[in-house]
């Protein structure tokens, strides 16, 4: 029975799409028609057409250019965080299920302590802490965002433990750290899946969220986030504010989606096709 | 030196009472032995003290374990390892939960191989289709790269049993190998357990709760009954002149499925 290819129909156009994405940010500072940080307040709120294909902000900045520049921002913090907190939180879920004990006493107490504190609070608090930086956005969606997860994935690999493939692979002489990586791990991917697709979309709106605080990337640093931030008070006479870095977000989430079930059907061998 | 030799076994759940009492039997090497009993009875935690695999909270709270004078209980855990697989096999009731679905299937024998026969990955699949072609499988490159669930049960017994011997083991362990499987299939199965230990030699403790799969398979047979063994001897004699009252119970229960599927023969 051969399997279709990965890489075919959707899931093509969806990588090439991301693929197209991270291209334009690495090469902004050649492809973007102006500087994005450039002030024109003669002709703020100027209209999408030639020269300005996106429009231009409240003063008068090419909006084409800053979602260039900002897709740096945005996919960076958006694929960093949610790479980082999907990776923490399996490996701490797996931990704390397969070998239990006071391991699993402290890493799922840890997380309680973490999820009790109303989310962006806690965010605040730490980035307050820290100050404001990309690299900490990122730290801080990581160090709170792994908690679901690593709850979800315990669940998983307890009720694998005991089942009798893993027991199979125990007495056939599989060392604990094999077990765990290549019986246990492998069949309770499907949380790490969804979570994976659904924190790049957490994290881009979260680094938003921040920057809108003035705690993410500093003004004029454009982030998707921050121009969707600034374009909701003009949303009225200047829709391609809102529009533009909603459509880019909105991509980056869908394509992400998408690769993300995909990958969760194709690593499953009973999913019919 | 018998090849496996049991004394005394003791298994507890914490501080409760033992769910294995004092069980004491061997098993010289090549031989067979049948271990019988009603659910629950301790036959299945006998076999996992022995493998080393007891659940989590059970523990052996006494007796002594040695196999091939060598004494189990005392082994660091490195090396009680290496014998899982090595030389001793493990075959599991349930065929349908015993393979790993995400795995093919070939794989799951040749991972095995590698860590026992320290075959690289080309080697160790030549030696996972040699498997499959012994307990009768289909060694082609299609079969070893099927997933879990494309085999049926019968052939997914028979791929455990390829894993389990993979190895080749000097004691083979079928806990209840044929409970799950229609009758036959399970007849077929027996016949290839019986088959394999011609040609392989290895010796076969056989776990069952059925009568008429000891007596397919081993000329000897301990019963057990709430942990204990309540009556060991030959099958034929356990059969004819039941001694215990566990024994009895069990024979009949099975004259008694004998005696209704007579009456159906009768109109």
């Amino acid at each position: 029975m051969g399997r279709p290819r990965f890489w075919q129909g959707a899931t093509l156009a969806c990588g090439a799409c991301l693929a197209l994405l991270a291209l334009a940010a690495l090469l902004a500072p050649w492809v973007a028609p102006a500087n994005p940080d450039a002030i024109d307040v003669l002709h703020s709120f100027g209209r999408p057409g030639p020269g300005q294909w996106l429009g231009r902000d409240e003063l008068g900045r090419d909006v084409l250019s800053r979602l260039l520049y900002g897709a740096r921002v945005s996919l960076g913090v958006g694929l960093s965080a949610a790479l980082g907190m999907t990776l923490l939180g399996a490996l701490l879920g797996a931990l704390a299920g397969y070998v239990g004990g006071w391991l699993d006493g402290l890493i799922m107490r840890s997380a309680d302590v973490l999820m009790c504190i109303p989310g962006v609070y806690l965010i605040l608090a730490l980035m307050v802490v820290l100050g404001p930086s990309l690299v900490n956005v990122v730290l801080v969606i990581v160090a709170t965002g792994w908690t679901g997860l690593a709850r979800l994935v315990r669940a998983e690999v307890l009720s694998l433990k005991g089942r009798d493939f893993v027991l199979a692979a125990r007495a056939s002489g599989a060392t604990p750290a094999r077990v765990l990586l290549r019986h246990v791990l492998p069949n309770a991917m499907a949380p790490v899946y969804v979570s994976l697709t659904f924190g790049v979309a957490g994290a881009i709106l979260m680094e938003s969220s921040l920057s809108f605080l003035g705690l993410g990337v500093q003004p004029p640093t454009a982030s998707w986030g921050s121009i969707l931030n600034s374009g909701r008070e003009s949303m009225a006479q200047a829709w391609w504010l809102t529009v533009f870095p909603g459509l880019a977000i909105f991509a980056v989430m869908m394509a992400v989606n998408l690769l993300g079930e995909a990958a969760r059907r194709h690593f499953n061998p009973r999913e019919p096709w | 030196m018998s090849l496996l030799e049991v004394a005394g076994l003791s298994v507890a759940f914490g501080a409760a009472p033992p769910v294995v009492d004092q069980v004491s039997f061997s098993l010289e090497a090549g031989q067979s032995l049948g271990l019988l009993g009603a659910s629950g009875s301790g036959k299945s935690l006998t076999a996992l003290a022995v493998m080393g695999l007891l659940p989590a909270g059970a523990a052996v709270t006494g007796g002594r374990l040695s196999f091939e004078g060598e004494d189990l209980l005392a082994m660091d855990p490195g090396a009680r390892r290496l014998l899982r697989g090595g030389d001793m096999g493990l075959v599991f009731q349930e065929p349908f939960t015993a393979l790993n679905p995400l795995m093919r299937v070939g794989d799951q024998i040749s991972e095995s191989l590698r860590l026992h026969q320290g075959l690289d990955a080309a080697a160790a699949r030549r030696g996972a289709a040699e498997a499959l072609e012994r307990v009768g499988l289909d060694p082609g490159p299609e079969r070893a790269r099927q997933y879990p669930h494309q085999f049926s049960g019968g052939m997914r017994q028979r791929a455990l049993l390829a894993m389990a011997l993979a190895g080749r083991p000097r004691l083979l362990i079928a806990d209840e190998p044929t409970t799950a499987l229609d009758s036959t299939v399970q007849a077929q199965v027996l016949a290839l357990l019986r088959r394999l230990q011609g040609e392989l030699g290895f010796a076969l403790l056989i776990i069952s709760h059925d009568l008429a799969v000891i007596h397919a398979l081993a000329p000897r047979a301990l019963v057990m009954d709430h942990g204990a063994v309540a009556e060991q001897g030959d099958v034929a004699g356990l059969l004819n002149s039941p001694a215990s009252a566990a024994a009895r119970r069990l024979m009949r229960a099975y004259a008694a499925l004998e005696g209704a599927a007579a009456e159906r023969g009768n109109p």
